[in-house]
């Protein structure tokens, strides 16, 4: 069965403030690369939290293959989530650990044992031609190194739904083609990939499949 | 599944160790906090319990009763052939007199008794000791000798200088410590007894239970008023003093002990790590219970090797007898330390009381926060974590 990602009726307000997302009705499927654009502050980044089961809707749900995995439990969520690798805005890398480390951090719990964690970390950085970073502490990376090193974190175990808050927003040309491409090819390989970004001249590097506008609470498909 | 297990305990295992590695102060520190208290708190009850065991061990090859006569002056000689009437009594089955009393000694007061073959025969563990010529003595480890040769001046109702001395064994230090055994001829003179008399008569009863049943008419058997003493008195005399001085003496650990408390708890605090890391693991796919073993396995880390060390620290500060201060701060002892006796069906209690009054509570505080940590949603601890 292909993945697939779905939001039905979502919606979102923090609370005590006016509504963020409103009554989202979509479907991502396994195979297509989406990028949803907005201006700032129009919910992007709480909606990529919301398809990671992080935040859980005011309304409406998240289902991952019809499951509605939003109103699980905790423990049962979390356990989903392995199958989710989210590239964050802020990078979230932990300053005490080395880049190496810092990728292999979802590989820990899973399987394997440090010879497996260092063969899949080194793989994944060498493909996002970060591996000479692999032994560097992480409080020496500038802001684009850093987020190649969070891209390599959500992409080394392979994960079903990829889920990507501006992964580009510090890399030069090559190394943002070189990420293009990693995205692309998960996606060929039928996972479902979500961009959100507020640059619209994303496709210069990736080849996007639908784009799609959040705009006021509603997610429309871009013109 | 068992090795799915075992795998993943192996994987947090390591990657724990890979955590503390990054803190190594912090971790060190908190060893340190878990080892000391273990030490603290395992060698008060350590010592309390190898007092008992050895006293009770010692007292074990005492009398069961002893007979003192008593006037309104104080206690009174006895002659030796009163031994007869106590054996009248069904259930006694011997009766020995005794000589022995306190006297001074150039460091202080020393209790003497009169060499008797029997006992010297019958000391566990086998003596090498030899039953003293006159002039001649075995002395505990408490007793100074520190003339060459030795010379002990003993001032009881009259004077005897020793020429000669013994040791008695180290191993029955906790009975002979302050005591000198002298010939039975050297002890009467020494203590004032005529020919015939002794201090007391020590009996032994059929059975150790009738002991407290026999004395009243042990009492009345005799023409003048008498003191007796049962085994299980003395032990309750023993056990009490010992309480006493060491309940005081735990009272100094008190403070010590709550600080470090207070610093294990402020500690695994911060070593639990702050909720935007627990969010972060959430949202790379780690799961309540991965987390939760992952901080169990730190804590038991840092506190099984520490719990362990403090454990080796208590048992080698009562059981070396070259260590002296935990006695002199508990018990009072102003010289050598005796040697203790082990019991390991007491001692092993003694530590799982101990391991399971730090660890499991040093364990329960860090499931608590890992528990209370991984139940909030990740963005909460990834956004206001910190």
């Amino acid at each position: 069965m292909p993945v697939e990602l779905a939001c039905r009726q979502l919606s979102y307000h923090y609370p005590g403030a006016a509504p963020l997302l409103q009554d989202i009705d979509m479907t991502f499927n396994g195979g297509q690369v989406v990028l949803v654009r907005g201006v700032s502050g129009a919910g992007k980044s709480t909606f990529l939290h919301l398809l990671a089961g992080l935040l859980r809707p005011t309304r409406g749900e998240i289902a991952a293959e019809g499951k509605p995995v939003s109103r699980w439990l905790t423990a049962h969520r979390d356990r989903w989530r392995r199958h989710v690798g989210i590239i964050f805005q802020q990078d979230h890398l932990v300053a005490e650990l080395s880049v190496l480390e810092n990728v292999m951090l979802p590989l820990v719990p899973r399987r394997g044992g440090p010879g497996h964690w260092r063969r899949q970390s080194l793989e994944i950085l060498s493909r996002l031609d970060a591996d000479t970073l692999a032994g560097k502490a992480v409080a020496n990376l500038s802001g684009g190194q850093r987020q190649r090193v969070a891209a390599a974190r959500a992409l080394v175990d392979a994960p079903d739904y990829i889920l990507a808050d501006e992964p580009v927003a510090h890399q030069d040309r090559e190394n943002a083609r070189i990420l293009g491409r990693q995205l692309r090819e998960a996606a060929d390989r039928g996972e479902v990939v979500v961009l959100a970004a507020h640059d619209r001249h994303l496709n210069e590097w990736i080849a996007i499949d639908r784009h799609l506008i959040l705009d006021n609470g509603h997610l429309r498909p871009a013109s | 599944m068992n090795r799915h297990l075992h795998g993943r305990w192996y994987a947090h295992g390591l990657w724990a160790a890979r955590e503390l590695c990054q803190h190594p102060g912090t971790s060190l520190l908190v060893a340190f906090a878990i080892g000391l208290l273990t030490t603290l708190m395992a060698t008060g009850l350590l010592l309390s319990q190898a007092m008992t065991a050895t006293t009770a061990r010692l007292l074990e090859q005492g009398p069961d009763l002893v007979v003192r006569r008593v006037t309104p002056q104080g206690w009174a000689p006895i002659d030796a052939r009163e031994t007869a009437t106590a054996l009248v009594i069904p259930g006694i089955v011997a009766a020995r007199p005794r000589i022995w009393g306190t006297v001074h000694a150039p460091q202080g007061p020393v209790t003497v008794v009169a060499a008797d073959q029997g006992r010297i025969d019958r000391m566990r563990p086998a003596a090498s000791i030899r039953f003293p010529h006159p002039g001649e003595a075995v002395v505990g480890h408490g007793v100074d000798l520190s003339e060459d040769p030795p010379l002990l001046v003993l001032q009881g109702v009259n004077r005897v200088p020793i020429e000669k001395a013994q040791r008695f064994p180290l191993a029955s230090d906790l009975a002979t410590h302050d005591l000198v055994m002298l010939h039975p001829d050297d002890a009467r003179h020494l203590l004032g007894l005529s020919p015939g008399d002794a201090s007391d008569l020590a009996l032994s009863v059929f059975h150790p239970d009738e002991a407290e049943a026999l004395r009243p008419e042990l009492a009345r058997a005799f023409a003048w008023p008498v003191h007796i003493a049962t085994q299980q008195d003395t032990y309750k005399y023993y056990a009490a003093a010992f309480g006493r001085r060491g309940g005081l003496g735990l009272l100094l650990y008190a403070p010590a002990a709550m600080a470090l408390i207070l610093l294990v708890a402020a500690v695994v605090r911060q070593q639990i790590g702050d909720r935007a890391q627990v969010g972060l693991l959430k949202a790379l796919g780690w799961t309540s219970r991965d987390i939760v073993a992952l901080q169990l396995a730190k804590a038991l880390l840092v506190g099984l090797p520490a719990i362990t060390t403090g454990l080796m620290m208590a048992y080698g500060l009562v059981y070396t007898p070259s260590q002296r201060w935990v006695g002199t701060l508990l018990l009072g002892w102003e010289n050598t330390a005796p040697r203790l006796h082990l019991e390991a069906g007491h001692a092993a209690p003694v530590f799982l009381a101990v391991v399971g009054i730090l660890l499991m509570p040093y364990l329960a505080a860090v499931l608590w926060s890992s528990l209370v940590q991984t139940a909030a949603e990740p963005y909460d601890l990834l956004n206001k974590g910190t």
